[in-house]
């Protein structure tokens, strides 16, 4: 072998190596260089969503008397009208429209900016009756001014069809988080005027792609949650929703207001003895819901009544024990059912001696807290506010008012049930 | 007959000196891949600080829905575990380092640690945590001086988580934002720091506020080493009290 070739033996690794190392980067590269997939994006967004969820029940829940304002558990911050880089943005707006739309009021709501999977703040419409309201109440509508258990929350929201529903009857939703996702045609996003558009975010779908016509800009809905294609596959909506129900506010507030409710219970069976007579079901004063605009405070009292064992928690019993202002002019103790036994009870009514409740002992007085409405119940109307098989889904728990035929044999709340059951 | 000499004509094939271009040029197009390369290992790098961090979150709350509070930060002596890990007369825990702790990984179960027990980022660097000592101390304490006390006696309004988050260091004192402008959060309950690819060295004002050890925190996108306030690369997320309330209330710890 000559000497020429023997160098060269050494030229060939070195070329092999060469050839290994650009054959090594032309695999790890392109995946190094990706952008984000789709999936990582929609993982983000959900994220995004679930987060902005979980904060605004947090709040509404966490909402409590403070001088000067009327904060109550179960209202919503109104949405924010400011865009990225203007003053107000991250806050609440003072006062919203019912179903009024802006972005998620992320500083309200101690969040950090809250971006979904394309880098979009998050958007947020919000139901009239749940809306927060500065100072005292507007009584424009006084069946809708009060904020409890009773309250019903009115936005649609449909699936990507736009025929199914998310939020079937007793299922409205009280506010709708939305991702907008990256533009689409004819969205700018540019200057300031069209970055405070929710048309330039927020979508709106139609026939041909679906049967229905549905706009996530317009306050008030109907929403869908999307993406949505059309027929040949190309997408025509990219915002993705979630949303907070009724039902999902009041079961964060429901156990402060059982706390509240056992705190004055036990505060007057201290004070006098015995537990109070609750108030007549069907009393005028207990099925008026009318606030008075000046003091917030209920313009009737629903007292209580010597003569029943069963009724509604009643108004007059706030000695020894104040209950917090929000608790009495959202009406919250006519929301409620009250049962106290004749060893307990003030006033002899003719209850058996103590109250049964199923798998637990015997019990000297009861409450049960009813879940939001399910279904069509609307518990404002005066034929249904008496009628307590509107309030309670457990059959054995529905009699109380009617004495028939069991009323002092109770239940613990079943599978199907929203309500809570307290015993004294 | 084949000429002997044949073979090695073949053999000869590249020079070492075209094979010496070639792989200068392999180097010069390696070279001019490795900065992007770089670039988009940092982006993974905060992308997964990123998860890391929400992960830590849902651990304080999920300790905070067991326990009905937050865990105190871990010490640099502690192992891993908050500082102190049980509270004292009537449940209150008082922390040894609330403003400038770690996070207690081994208190939370977390993983990845660093050989001590510490939880790290993907830069191998410890991950801060911070927690309000407000209320006397409720929201890392139980019993008697815990939440829920604090809460019955005086209500939600009554509580007042008090870390600050702000948008720059300029103009911030050890209490406050300095104006509304620059106010990101100031009801944190707690607040999570990665510092980012250069580490726990301040390179600036901006990082400097989140090593200072006071309830003052800084969070902005990266900036370079020229911007006003130097290069920032810190990763900070906080926790809202509205969702440690929600956790609380759903775990029937609250009200």
């Amino acid at each position: 072998m000559s000497a020429s070739a023997r160098k060269q033996r050494g030229a060939a690794l070195l070329a092999l190596a060469a050839i290994l190392a650009a054959g090594t980067l032309a695999v790890l590269v392109p995946h190094m260089l990706e952008s984000p997939s789709a999936s990582t994006r929609t993982r983000a967004t959900s994220a995004a969503l679930a987060h902005a969820r979980d904060a605004l029940i947090g709040w509404s829940a966490a909402r409590d008397d403070e001088p000067g304002h009327n904060y109550r558990p179960g209202e919503l911050p109104c949405p924010d009208r400011s865009a990225p880089g203007e003053a107000g943005y991250g806050y609440a707006e003072g006062s919203c429209s019912p179903g009024e739309i802006g972005r998620l009021p992320w500083k309200t709501l101690g969040l950090p900016e809250l971006l979904d999977g394309d880098g979009e703040p998050l958007w947020y419409a919000i139901d009239g009756a749940f809306r927060w309201r500065w100072g005292p109440l507007v009584q424009t509508n006084p069946t809708q001014a009060p904020i409890n258990s009773d309250t019903r929350a009115t936005l649609q929201v449909y699936a990507a069809d736009a025929v199914a529903t998310h939020t079937p009857a007793g299922g409205e939703a009280a506010a709708v988080l939305f991702a907008a996702g990256g533009p689409l045609a004819g969205q700018a996003r540019g200057n300031a005027a069209e970055r405070t558009d929710a048309r330039n975010y927020l979508d709106r779908i139609g026939p041909p792609a679906v049967a229905g016509a549905l706009d996530n800009s317009h306050e008030g809905g109907p929403f869908f949650a999307g993406p949505v294609r059309d027929a040949a596959g190309n997408l025509v909506a990219n915002d993705r929703a979630v949303i907070v129900t009724a039902r999902d506010l009041m079961n964060a507030v429901a156990p402060r207001v059982e706390g509240v409710v056992v705190r004055v219970l036990k505060a007057y069976g201290v004070f006098s003895g015995r537990f109070p007579n609750p108030a007549r079901f069907d009393a005028a004063t207990c099925t008026d819901v009318a606030v008075d605009p000046s003091s917030s405070m209920p313009i009737t009292v629903c007292g209580r009544d010597p003569a029943v064992c069963r009724g509604r928690l009643p108004e007059d019993l706030w000695t020894p024990y104040m209950p917090p202002r929000w608790f009495r002019y959202n009406l919250w103790s006519q929301t409620m059912y009250y049962a106290v036994g004749e060893v307990a009870v003030e006033h002899p009514a003719g209850c058996i001696a103590k109250l049964q409740v199923a798998g637990a002992p015997p019990a000297d007085a009861l409450i049960l807290l009813p879940g939001s409405p399910l279904g069509a119940v609307m518990r404002n109307s005066p034929s249904q506010s008496t009628d307590l098989t509107q309030y309670l889904e457990d059959a054995q728990n529905q009699d109380g008012w009617s004495g028939f035929p069991a009323p002092d044999t109770y239940v613990p709340p079943g599978a199907g049930s929203n309500d809570r059951l307290r015993t004294l | 007959m084949r000429h002997p000499g044949d073979t090695r004509s073949r053999q000869r094939g590249f020079t070492l000196v075209e094979l010496a271009i070639v792989l200068l040029i392999v180097a010069v197009l390696i070279g001019g891949l490795m900065v992007p390369l770089s670039a988009q290992m940092d982006i993974r790098n905060r992308a997964e600080t990123d998860r890391t961090l929400a992960d830590a979150r849902e651990a304080l709350l999920g300790y905070a829905a067991a326990n009905g509070r937050l865990p105190c930060p871990a010490s640099t002596a502690s192992n891993g575990r908050a500082s102190p890990e049980s509270c004292g007369a009537g449940g209150q825990c008082v922390c040894t380092n609330p403003h400038d702790g770690l996070l207690p990984a081994v208190t939370l179960g977390l993983q990845p640690t660093d050989s001590q027990g510490y939880a790290i980022d993907a830069w191998n660097n410890r991950i801060r945590y911070a927690v309000t000592g407000a209320n006397a101390w409720a929201f890392t304490s139980s019993g008697t001086a815990g939440l829920r006390n604090a809460v019955q006696a005086a209500g939600f309004a009554s509580l007042a988580p008090d870390l600050l988050v702000c948008a720059s260091s300029t103009g911030i004192t050890a209490t406050a934002c300095g104006g509304a402008g620059n106010e990101l959060s100031t009801t944190a309950a707690a607040v999570l720091v990665s510092t980012g690819r250069n580490g726990p060295a301040s390179n600036g004002a901006d990082e400097a506020a989140n090593l200072d050890g006071n309830r003052v925190f800084v969070s902005h996108v990266a900036t370079a080493a020229g911007g006003a306030n130097g290069e920032f690369d810190d990763i900070v997320t906080w926790l809202s009290p509205n969702i440690l309330y929600n956790r609380l209330i759903t775990a029937g710890q609250l009200p």
